[in-house]
């Protein structure tokens, strides 16, 4: 197939079919060259660093799927934060009948069914509403799940226990750090077996242009509705591996705030792609960090003013961060970086952004 | 039957606010087709102007709410021109989340400045109660407000619909490039839309905090709040946000009165899925806001 | 104004998000975004990171970790309280340290969401490695008390729940009346400014963990009296206003109305009481004694529980160390008055004097055994001594109830010092 295209292209489109082919051969060494590297530097370094890539990695899965849907698929979903405590509430409630992993399945299969049941009546209308009906969920989640707390009692929250794959207890952040790891690079390599093949094009033409796409022979609803349920389940499986992560489930946990911070995960890493997903998640989980120490190196009445406003501060930077990377830099971190070589996916995204 | 009354009667005031916020929302969305996520916020950063005027400047009462209500009206025109004038044209996604960005600054903003303690504004006629059959009770202060947010929208209905400013704003509405042709500035004309939903969030606001007290919290509140009653009434339309405000301001209020006060955005939020389910265009709203 | 605005659970740009609030050194900075430097470029090297040290290790300095609201519902609250702690260690600090160590404060945001103070904790103790930690709610304190224990934390928290002091819990301290134990010191106050028989009870109470033992507790009571309860409202920590929850309340036409509401939630309800007509006596838990709530509401029939004077003028010799305290607020310029600003001061200061009688290092275990032997003269800080027991692990005794007196324009105590247990 290779060959052929080889053959017949004119000598510019070679070049490119060249360096598209060395792109994803680069990207592929690279992938692996940061696992590795990743992995040698989880089990060396202190158990404080690698608690917090935890939590970067934990975000970063459900970045990979909001970003399938609204960085490949161009929906704008609020939903998020919904998902994830789909996800984590059906640990809570299965935890004790079902061994480990298999809560986290469920509750991404149940993310998945609210996400196509919550899709229906939006989807066949203009991007906007799907604003508006997961919003509305959000609503719903965030009181199904305050009933949930105050009727059984659990005011402070669900206590998850320990979880336990076979003989293996999953406690320490090292442990945790290689499932998360493992949990990622499966999620990112399925997401981008999807974008890459008939599917990812079939977004790809929706985000452009839906009425053409429908035009082409893409059937618009039930792509929407299907991209909407899995990415739903992606999120929803991230909810449910936080819930064992963080041994505590609570409603509140589960606000807008959090939905937004993922929306700016994916906006500054970059729309429609699996590298920008987790470069996003990382730089979103590392934002109070270099608060604090922008704060420490203020003396005096700046400094107090610094430590004392320092939460009001952080959420104001990570509010300029989202309207810098609007302004500047529509295509996010990825593009910066220029990972892929070829007219990369991200660089796609601008267009569809412009 | 005296609670029913009671709270039939005491969610108007609450209608008001929505209508307000709402309105605003609604003109923003016809003029310049972004939804503004920072309507709420922008309410309460009137309230907390109007505070500072008042309270913190000993400036009287109504040439404060004057004051704070012409800055609100300069910050909108300001935010439209620095912000979203470059990004115009843009996707949904990149607009809403500019207004989401907006939102996050400015209540990081309120909390930096006026910190987290409730913030209240006294008000005359706040204490003055007046008494109705049936046992019905509402302070003075909230008939005034009711009244005053009723000659506010139909001063500006007005406006709309017999003003040159009126008609040249729903012809930039219906077709920018049409009305560009026959000479109307757009661009200062999306500018002005802004300063007027933004003054009237910034009345609300003031609203609020003398009725309520400003808490950096409320500003979503407030916001989201008055979503569901713009889509009851129809994404597009300004006598449909201000007939969706009163329904939903009393559904809200039956549903706390008599379930409890959990009840109250969830119930308004189960309005907002049911008409997407069976209305999506809301009770006004025009057909092609639902088309792709 | 019968409002129902609500800000419900969700909300944008407040609260604990992902960004989980937690803060170290420059060390990891570095290293967090070495991490991120790997997954991006796929080159660069740890050995930056190697070889920083956390902040809990540089030598010479106490490490304290708090927990609270500083960004959501209850910020107001959460923000005075560690407004509070800093003023007491600035103040230590400017006078030569505890045991000549510095004091250290890492004072992180919950957002009041139990997941986030869990998240919080484990990285102040298992990061950071603090002395104790300091906790506002009582609801992150339970979700949290399974970490704190694992890792043998003191910890003092403005919020606690009987079941956590009762037996007590080795590394549980209380940092103000249980709000169980106020239940009887209320209900018995309430019975000298209630009028006529029957007594009709309302009560109102904000949806956290300690406040539904108060509830419990006051209905046993109320009924052992012969009163009647008309209604109970729950007013959620999402709401913005208590008002709606007024209206059930006022429509059930009590004389008497029992509350366990804090500011801002206080405020609207009382407003909108009185604005339905209910003229009756208002009682409300030391959590809703803010100078402020009083001062703003300006209502005489409203009474309140308290364990810490305020700082207003005439009061009988308030004692060494609450001037001090003045003192140090005004160092920090925060007024003394601010609701809740006190108790995170105090809180400090227990910490402190225990801190400063375990010596230098310090273990959880040895500080935890210093705390429950502690008995301190506070010097006018609170109406009596602060101390612990091995049975006991609260400190505050006695209280005392206090109303606005409109003629004076201040708070004015109207019983004298009563009792309270745990």
């Amino acid at each position: 197939m290779k060959s052929e295209t080889l053959s017949q292209a004119s000598g510019q489109q070679t070049q490119r079919q060249l360096l598209r082919y060395g792109g994803e051969h680069y990207s592929k060494i690279a992938g692996v060259a940061v696992i590795l590297l990743v992995i040698v530097f989880s089990q060396i370094s202190s158990s404080a660093y690698v608690y917090d890539a935890d939590i970067a990695i934990l975000a970063a899965i459900g970045a990979i799927g909001l970003n399938l849907l609204t960085g490949y698929a161009g929906l704008i979903s609020v939903g998020n934060a919904a998902f994830l405590a789909i996800g984590a509430y059906s640990v809570v409630l299965l935890d004790k009948s079902m061994p480990f992993p298999l809560p986290i399945f469920a509750g991404a299969a149940a993310a998945s069914i609210v996400g196509f049941a919550i899709g229906l009546p939006s989807l066949r209308l203009s991007g906007l509403y799907l604003i508006f009906s997961t919003l509305a969920l959000q609503f719903v989640v965030a009181f199904a799940a305050n009933q949930y707390d105050t009727s059984s009692g659990a005011i402070a929250g669900h206590f998850v226990p320990t979880a336990k794959l076979g003989p293996w207890q999953i406690a320490s952040e090292k442990v945790w750090f290689m499932v998360l790891l493992v949990v990622l690079v499966l999620v990112s390599l399925f997401v981008w077996n999807i974008v890459r093949g008939q599917p990812g094009r079939a977004f790809a033409a929706l985000r452009r242009n839906e009425a053409a796409a429908s035009v082409v022979g893409v059937n618009v609803t039930m792509t929407k509705l299907s991209v909407f349920a899995l990415s739903s389940a992606i999120i929803g499986l991230a909810g449910g591996l936080g819930a064992y992560f963080m041994q505590d489930v609570s409603n509140g946990y589960y606000s807008l705030t959090l939905t937004v911070s993922y929306v700016a995960m994916i906006l500054i890493g970059g729309l429609a792609s699996i590298w920008g997903s987790i470069i996003g998640a990382f730089v979103v989980t590392m934002i109070p960090f270099l608060m604090q120490a922008g704060a420490s190196t203020f003396s005096g009445t700046l400094g107090g003013f610094a430590q004392r406003n320092l939460s009001s501060l952080e959420t104001a930077v990570y509010g300029l961060a989202i309207l810098v990377f609007l302004f500047f830099r529509p295509a996010g971190i990825a593009s910066l970086a220029k990972i892929k070589r070829r007219k990369s996916s991200a660089a796609e995204a601008v267009a569809a952004v412009r | 039957m005296h609670l029913a009354l009671q709270t039939f009667v005491g969610q108007l005031p609450t209608a008001a606010l929505y209508a307000l916020i709402g309105v605003g929302f609604v003109i923003v969305y016809r003029g310049t087709r972004v939804l503004n996520f920072a309507q709420g916020t922008l309410a309460l950063l009137g309230g907390y102007l109007f505070y500072s005027i008042a309270v913190s400047a000993h400036v009287p009462f109504w040439p404060a709410v004057v004051l704070s209500v012409v800055a609100s009206m300069l910050l909108g025109a300001s935010i439209y021109s620095l912000m979203l004038r470059p990004l115009l044209g843009e996707t949904a996604i990149l607009l809403v989340m500019l207004t989401i960005a907006l939102n996050i600054i400015l209540g990081a903003l309120d909390l930096i400045l006026w910190g987290g303690a409730t913030r209240f504004v006294n008000v005359p006629g706040a204490k003055t109660i007046l008494h109705f059959p049936e046992g019905v009770s509402i302070t003075a202060l909230d008939i005034a407000v009711v009244i005053s947010v009723a000659a506010v929208l139909t001063a500006f209905g007005v406006l709309l619909k017999w003003s040159r400013f009126g008609s040249h704003m729903r012809a930039a509405a219906e077709n920018p490039l049409l009305a560009t042709y026959r000479g109307i500035n757009v661009s200062t004309l999306a500018a002005m839309t802004w300063a007027i939903a933004t003054a009237g969030a910034g009345l609300a606001g003031v609203i609020y905090g003398a009725t309520n007290g400003l808490a950096p919290s409320a500003g979503n509140a407030l916001g989201f709040a008055a979503f569901p009653a713009v889509i009851l009434g129809g994404l597009d339309s300004v006598g449909g946000a201000l007939i969706g405000s009163v329904i939903l301001a009393e559904i809200q209020g039956f549903a706390v009165s008599y379930l409890g006060g959990r009840y109250s955005d969830v119930v308004g939020y189960l309005v907002l899925l049911l008409v997407l389910i069976i209305s999506p265009t809301g009770l006004f709203g025009s057909r092609e806001i639902a088309r792709l | 104004m019968n409002i129902d605005l609500r800000k419900a659970s969700p909300q944008l740009g407040g609260g604990g998000a992902v960004r989980v609030k937690r803060r170290r050194a420059l060390g990891l900075t570095s290293t967090g975004l070495a991490v991120a430097g790997l997954l991006m470029a796929a080159c660069g090297s740890s050995s930056s990171s190697t070889g920083t040290t956390s902040s809990s290790a540089v030598s010479g300095t106490y490490v304290v970790g708090s927990t609270g609201d500083l960004s959501g519902p209850a910020a107001a609250v959460g923000g005075a309280l560690r407004n509070g702690y800093q003023a007491y260690f600035s103040y230590v600090n400017d006078h030569g340290g505890i045991n000549g160590h510095k004091v250290k404060l890492i004072a992180l945001d919950d957002g009041s969401n139990p997941t986030n103070g869990v998240a919080n904790t484990k990285q102040l103790t298992q990061i950071d490695h603090v002395n104790a930690e300091l906790v506002f709610l009582s609801t992150v304190l339970v979700a949290a008390a399974p970490v704190l224990e694992a890792s043998k934390t003191p910890t003092i928290s403005q919020g606690i729940t009987t079941s956590l002091v009762s037996p007590p819990n080795p590394y549980m301290f209380a940092g103000d009346v249980v709000i169980g134990a106020e239940a009887a010191p209320v209900v018995n106050f309430a019975a000298t400014v209630a009028g006529s028989s029957p007594v009709k009870v309302g009560i109102m109470s904000l949806q956290v963990a300690d406040n539904a033992n108060y509830v419990a507790k006051t209905e046993q009571l109320i009924k052992a009296k012969g009163w009647q309860m008309v209604n109970y409202q729950q007013v959620p920590m999402s709401a913005t206003t208590a008002a709606p929850e007024s209206t059930a309340v006022a429509a059930a036409n009590p004389n008497l109305v029992i509350m366990a509401l804090p500011e801002p939630w206080v405020i609207s309800a009382v407003q909108a009481l009185r604005q339905q007509g209910f003229t009756g006596p208002i009682v409300n838990y030391d959590g809703g004694s803010a100078y402020s709530t009083l001062k703003t509401l300006a209502d005489p029939n409203f009474y309140v529980i308290r364990a810490f004077p305020y700082d207003v003028a005439g009061q009988p010799s308030p004692g060494p160390e609450f001037t001090k305290f003045v003192a140090a607020a005004k160092a920090a310029s925060d007024d003394p008055n601010t609701g809740f600003f006190i108790n995170g001061y105090i809180q400090a200061w227990v910490l402190g004097h225990a801190l400063s009688q375990c010596g230098y290092p310090c273990s959880g275990q040895k500080l935890s055994t210093v705390l429950s032997s502690l008995n301190l003269n506070t010097g006018g800080l609170t109406y009596g001594n602060w101390s612990y027991s091995s049975s006991s692990h609260v400190g505050i005794h006695e209280i005392r109830f206090w109303h606005w007196d409109t003629s004076l324009s201040q708070p004015a105590a109207v019983s004298g010092l009563l009792p309270i247990g745990s």
